[in-house]
């Protein structure tokens, strides 16, 4: 009787860690960058996906820049709906060209929970500067 | 049949040996018009018979058809692509909202569908 006790008492113990185990379920937060260099960015688009397939977005943020202080467009039924394995992401402003950013902006900050190892690709579909001309950029992200 | 002869009735008597009389001529085609008119059809239905090249034209038309219309099934919609870079994207509803501060005829909501398209993750990677 005490070893059965003892049995199911260290059972109900360990269960939580075991449990943690299994689902690794962990929440994050990435910060998106644009680098459109000399150039100033006034519209961009990017594709962030988790190639493993553990990542599901769960938030979107505006970028640091007041150019783009209006929340960028994505889909947020998809993401209301628990959907989002994938996200597209895009933004533009009317600014006038002294009023954009350039160098490395931070354009958005997507929130993910993740229920693995991510492998995040991340492609930039296209960046335009005040004229509406596509220009050459850089895109990388930054886990908080 | 009863009215009608009630009607000639009633007309003059003159008249109606007119009509009776005309009733009773047999109009004839002369066999030499008969011939004449059968030959003329028959040359010119001869005229229509479809040329060798016909069919294979024909068959050439419908391969180029087939060939089109699935070209046309298989192109990506670009339709909301306005800077015609062949692609549709965040550059297009940036290209169509400058166009907005000089048409009043382009929407605000005109230019959010796109967006909202644009980022759809039912429509297929850009």
């Amino acid at each position: 009787m005490k070893k059965t006790t003892a049995f199911f008492a260290s059972t109900l113990l360990f269960l939580p860690v075991l449990i943690g185990a299994q689902t690794n379920v962990e929440f994050a937060v990435l910060d998106i960058y644009v680098d459109s260099q000399s150039q100033a960015l006034a519209a961009w688009q990017f594709e962030l996906l988790d190639r493993n397939g553990h990542m599901q977005v769960v938030g979107v943020e505006n970028g640091e820049h007041a150019a783009f202080d209006h929340a960028p467009a994505y889909d947020r039924d998809a993401i209301d709906q628990s959907q989002a394995e994938r996200i597209v992401v895009a933004s533009f402003s009317l600014n006038q060209k002294s009023q954009l950013p350039t160098g490395s902006t931070r354009v958005a900050t997507i929130h993910v929970r993740l229920h693995g190892n991510p492998d995040y690709q991340l492609r930039l579909v296209n960046a335009g500067n005040h004229l509406g001309d596509a220009i050459p950029a850089e895109i990388s992200l930054n886990k908080k | 049949m009863h009215e009608e002869n009630q009607q000639l009735d009633e007309l003059p008597e003159a008249l109606v040996r007119a009509l009776k009389a005309e009733e009773a001529t047999t109009l004839l085609v002369p066999k030499s018009v008969d011939q004449a008119v059968a030959e003329a059809a028959h040359s010119h239905f001869q005229q229509l018979t479809p040329r060798w090249w016909t069919l294979p034209a024909t068959l050439a038309a419908c391969v180029l058809v087939t060939v089109v219309a699935v070209q046309l099934v298989r192109s990506p919609d670009l339709k909301g692509d306005v800077d015609g870079s062949g692609q549709v994207d965040v550059l297009d509803a940036f290209a169509l909202a400058r166009m907005q501060q000089t048409n009043s005829d382009i929407q605000t909501a005109d230019i959010e569908r796109l967006m909202t398209r644009i980022v759809s993750l039912e429509e297929p990677s850009t």
